[in-house]
């Protein structure tokens, strides 16, 4: 907004040279900044990190965090159509990172649930072997 | 929008793949690689789902995302520039793999459900057991109690027994000692008796010869004494109380055997009358002193003419206790007072 102030107070004092340039720069301004899909990738990386995907998922992890880095990078240099790119690709890494982190505790939780059934398993067998 | 099953996700499924496959066909750009991969890979994703295994948490989850590669892969060809495709592609295929992870997951999900109902029926069986291996044992418990208290109450009898027959047998023990000590005591107490006895006896036979002795002693002191008396009706002769049987109207044997001076005394005077007269002490009923005395006297004429005198010449009389010669207050008096005097009357 600031900036587009300062181009009205320019534009009302010498607005020829401003036409020049918005023709200049036209073919540069047609992507818009990806505050939205940054701010979506933000939250996904987010609750990867809450459901433990640094441990659980580090491969998708380490994917999702360098495409938010790159992404972020690219919207501070005003690189926008690369920024909404990178972040949806952040975005997109980091809901898998969480689904696979969650996925192995499950995985994880059901392989500890099993080994504990079968160990109860044995030992009512045991008791029931020793009733009769 | 309503998730259809599995079938029908397929079929559809299937008939976008046909679609998608013609129009790529059409297109003058020819194959089209990452479309005809990510197909693949979408169909063999959803080939191995089973969406009736998903778990409750992310029932909702997969749907979701199987519409969401569907509606890509149906815009797929409305994506012109080469970039947006591959961005397209690049997330179609993470999708897919979220996808294949999420429904991964529903299943592990739904898997721990059914291990934690496993679990609860394994935890309700041991509880079982163990109830029927705590009921077992303690019905072993009861089982040996009720053998040991038999036992001990068997024990208890025969010690009851035992005891019984061992206080029997003290109590008949201690019931014959009872008796011979009993019996000892009575032997005793008759031997003491006895000797007691024996020593009365002994001291009535000291007593009665003593007695005896005073008696005669006393009467061959009285013979010894014997004197004629001069009253004024004559002479007499006084016979003492130990010349009778003690209380009777009889002569003692004693007595009998001593009137030789009694005999002299009359032999001097033949031819005077002689009066027998008896005498008693106060003490009883007179009519009876009287009698007693008169007996006395009778006792004495008669023996006086077993011993050859006159009796003719013999009178008698009692006079009970009317004349004392001297007080009935003491014994020695009343002795004196009990007398037969013998009396010749006119004999100077």
């Amino acid at each position: 907004m600031q900036h587009l102030r300062s181009n009205l107070q320019r534009f009302a004092y010498s607005w020829p040279p401003v036409i020049g340039a918005i023709l200049l720069f036209a073919g540069c301004a047609t992507a818009p900044r990806p505050s939205s899909e940054l701010a979506k990738a933000a939250l996904a990386i987010e609750q990867a990190r809450t459901a433990s995907a640094e441990r659980d998922a580090p491969l998708e992890w380490r994917f999702a965090l360098t495409a938010m880095t790159a992404a972020t990078e690219a919207d501070q240099s005003g690189k926008y159509d690369a920024a909404k790119q990178l972040s949806e690709r952040a975005e997109i890494h980091a809901e898998l990172a969480r689904v696979k982190a969650r996925a192995a505790q499950a995985r994880s939780d059901v392989q500890a649930r099993e080994a504990e059934n079968q160990q109860l398993r044995e030992q009512v067998q045991e008791a029931s072997r020793k009733t009769r | 929008m309503a998730f259809s099953p599995q079938t029908n996700r397929l079929s559809r499924k299937a008939a976008i793949l046909t679609l998608c496959l013609s129009l790529s066909a059409c297109a003058t750009t020819g194959r089209d690689l990452d479309f005809e991969r990510l197909s693949s890979q979408w169909l063999d994703a959803g080939s191995g789902t089973e969406t009736n295994a998903m778990g409750q948490t992310d029932r909702a989850l997969a749907p979701l995302l199987a519409a969401d590669v569907d509606n890509a892969l149906v815009r797929w060809k409305e994506v012109k520039t080469t970039a947006e495709r591959e961005q397209l592609a690049y997330i179609v295929e993470r999708k897919i793999s979220i996808f294949q992870a999420s429904v991964a997951l529903a299943k592990d999900q739904s898997r721990l459900q059914a291990l934690q109902l496993e679990k609860r029926d394994l935890e309700l069986a041991a509880a079982r057991l163990q109830a029927e291996a705590a009921q077992r044992e303690a019905e072993q418990l009861r089982f040996q109690n009720i053998l040991q208290a038999e036992s001990a109450e068997r024990a208890l009898n025969d010690a009851r027994a035992l005891a019984q027959a061992q206080s029997d047998a003290a109590e008949i023990e201690s019931l014959r000692q009872e008796q011979l000590t009993q019996l000892a005591l009575k032997e005793a107490s008759i031997a003491r008796e006895l000797a007691a006895a024996q020593a009365r006896e002994t001291k009535l036979a000291q007593a009665e010869a003593a007695l005896r002795g005073d008696q005669v002693e006393s009467l061959e002191r009285q013979v010894a004494g014997l004197r004629e008396q001069t009253t004024a009706r004559g002479k007499s002769l006084i016979l003492g109380d130990a010349f009778f049987a003690s209380n009777q109207g009889t002569l003692s044997n004693a007595g009998k055997v001593n009137l030789q001076p009694a005999i002299k005394f009359l032999a001097r005077y033949p031819n005077l009358p002689v009066s027998i007269e008896g005498h008693s002490d106060s003490r009883g009923a007179a009519a009876a002193n009287q009698k007693i005395s008169q007996k006395r006297a009778e006792s004495v004429r008669e023996t006086l003419i077993k011993l050859a005198v006159d009796g003719a010449r013999l009178k008698v009389v009692g006079l009970g206790e009317a004349q004392p010669i001297t007080s009935n207050d003491t014994d020695s008096g009343r002795a004196k007072n009990r007398r037969v005097e013998i009396v010749i009357e006119g004999a100077k």
